[in-house]
């Protein structure tokens, strides 16, 4: 009796785990070429942009005159970095509050933001003895006309390792943009999210006019 | 004295087993906001939400112990800025990046027994003999560790291992965070398996007291050299240092159990 009564549930439950367990691999599967292809375009596109922040972090006629440096550091953290995805992972739900005219202002003070305190951060090291590993990459299920991958790599320097990756982005085929950093398993974005989300009553405005004083 | 230990151990465990969710206090997950406006493009929206969903939000954890937190947070930074940091300034000013790198090699070295222990806890079988190998090799060869010939010349790397991941890989919860004065950040998880590690940590055995409580200062100093100017700029990066370090500590970790 006890068995006509279980098996039923038995096979149910049987059912829902083979279902389950076939998931990841059909979400896996649609992982297409297309987008393994462009992953590995979005690696080679990262190692050049590197090796040019390199080069200007190297570049002794810019080491003498550190303002120049600095703007063309930033310009280059333009080129590089998609900030228009990153203040929206920064802000989290906020950003959704924000009219496209704030949005842009955010945009701009969190860029310089991010440029002022972490450029002056690797032009200061001894840059001659940093590299980089580049370890893997790995392509995000695309959505729409949206690609992103996530690029493995290790910084580096002297004798310290620090595995980086970069969270890059191409929309509608657009050259490839770094949206996120994650050093040492640490997200940048998921890190100003927090402090966001921490600060319940500060209005669009607010956030604004605190990023702005923090950056002058 | 033992009942006391098995009491607190007990409470602890219960703490950290029962569901964080129930535990939020005064922080919370980026809570997904269901008003949508019209202008955000669909393409971002499902990007978006997607990226919530992707356990990137949830890296919060309970604070239910805020203010003394805080007040430790404060009590650190001060100790950092005043303390810490010039000793470790003018420590590296005169001790040249090869000794320093040498008592780094003696320390890491002197650490095998966690690492050893926690892989063999976490069936981390290879990395358990890849432990016992360097151990073996550099304590010899390179002369009681300073020099870190497996690594060089082996190709072995040893990823820090502790109990406090050795927990969360069995599927213990952080608890909540918890700042302790002088170490920083840690969770309810992570300073008791700080307190599990002290038994395989040698240092511990080290007598006379004085001499013990010397190492671990140069251990601290020693490393801070290699770090000066990263938590400051993560305090200047920060919109409010308390928070970022909080995150920063969490995500770190999760990302140390997980691999």
């Amino acid at each position: 009796m006890k068995f006509r009564v279980y098996a039923p549930v038995t096979i149910a439950f049987l059912f829902c785990l083979v279902i389950l367990s076939t998931a990841p691999f059909s979400a896996f599967a649609s992982i297409d070429d297309d987008a393994r292809q462009k992953a590995a375009q979005a690696e080679t596109y990262l190692k050049k942009l590197v090796d040019e922040v390199l080069v200007i972090v190297r570049d002794p006629d810019l080491i003498a005159n550190p303002p120049a440096q600095e703007k063309t550091l930033y310009d280059k953290g333009l080129e590089i970095f998609d900030f228009n995805t990153f203040s929206m992972l920064a802000l989290g739900p906020k950003y959704r509050k924000f009219t496209p005219q704030q949005r842009t202002d955010f945009q701009t003070y969190f860029s310089k933001l991010i440029s002022q305190t972490y450029f002056p951060k690797l032009a200061g090291q001894d840059v001659e003895n940093i590299s980089i590993n580049y370890l893997s990459n790995r392509p995000l299920k695309p959505k729409k006309k949206i690609f992103r991958t996530d690029i493995f790599t290790e910084l580096v320097r002297g004798d310290t390792q620090i595995p980086i990756i970069y969270r890059m982005i191409s929309r509608d085929d657009a050259p490839w943009k770094i949206y996120d950093i994650k050093i040492e398993g640490v997200s940048m974005a998921a890190n100003y999210r927090e402090q966001y989300s921490q600060q319940v009553s500060l209005t669009p405005e607010d956030i604004i006019t605190q990023l702005k004083e923090k950056v002058e | 004295m033992k009942q006391l230990i098995a009491v607190l151990l007990v409470g602890c465990a219960l703490v950290c087993f029962s569901p964080v969710d129930g535990f939020t206090g005064d922080t919370a997950g980026v809570a997904t906001d269901e008003a949508l406006p019209e202008e955000v493009l669909l393409d971002d929206e499902d990007l978006f939400a997607e990226y919530e969903t992707q356990g990137q939000a949830t890296q919060a954890v309970a604070d239910p112990l805020y203010y003394f937190n805080y007040a430790m947070f404060s009590v650190n930074d001060v100790l950092y800025f005043y303390a810490l940091k010039p000793v470790a300034q003018g420590y590296k000013a005169v001790v040249p990046t090869v000794a320093r790198k040498g008592i780094s090699n003696f320390f890491n070295n002197l650490m095998f027994p966690i690492r050893f222990a926690n892989n063999i806890l976490q069936g981390k079988g290879e990395r358990a003999a890849n432990e016992l190998g360097a151990f073996v090799v550099n304590s010899t060869v390179g002369v009681l560790g300073f020099y870190d010939f497996a690594q060089r010349h082996m190709d072995i790397n040893l990823p820090d291992e502790d109990l406090g991941q050795t927990l969360g890989v069995y599927g213990i919860g952080d608890g909540f965070y918890l700042v302790l004065p002088l170490l920083g950040p840690s969770t309810l998880r992570d300073t008791v398996g700080r307190l599990g590690d002290s038994f395989a940590n040698p240092i511990t055995y080290v007598e006379p007291w004085e001499l013990a409580w010397g190492m671990r200062g140069l251990d601290q100093v020693n490393t801070v050299s290699f770090r000066i100017g990263d938590y400051e700029a993560l305090k200047e990066a920060s919109l409010d240092p308390y928070v970022a370090l909080r995150n920063a500590y969490i995500q770190n970790r999760k990302s140390l159990i997980k691999e």
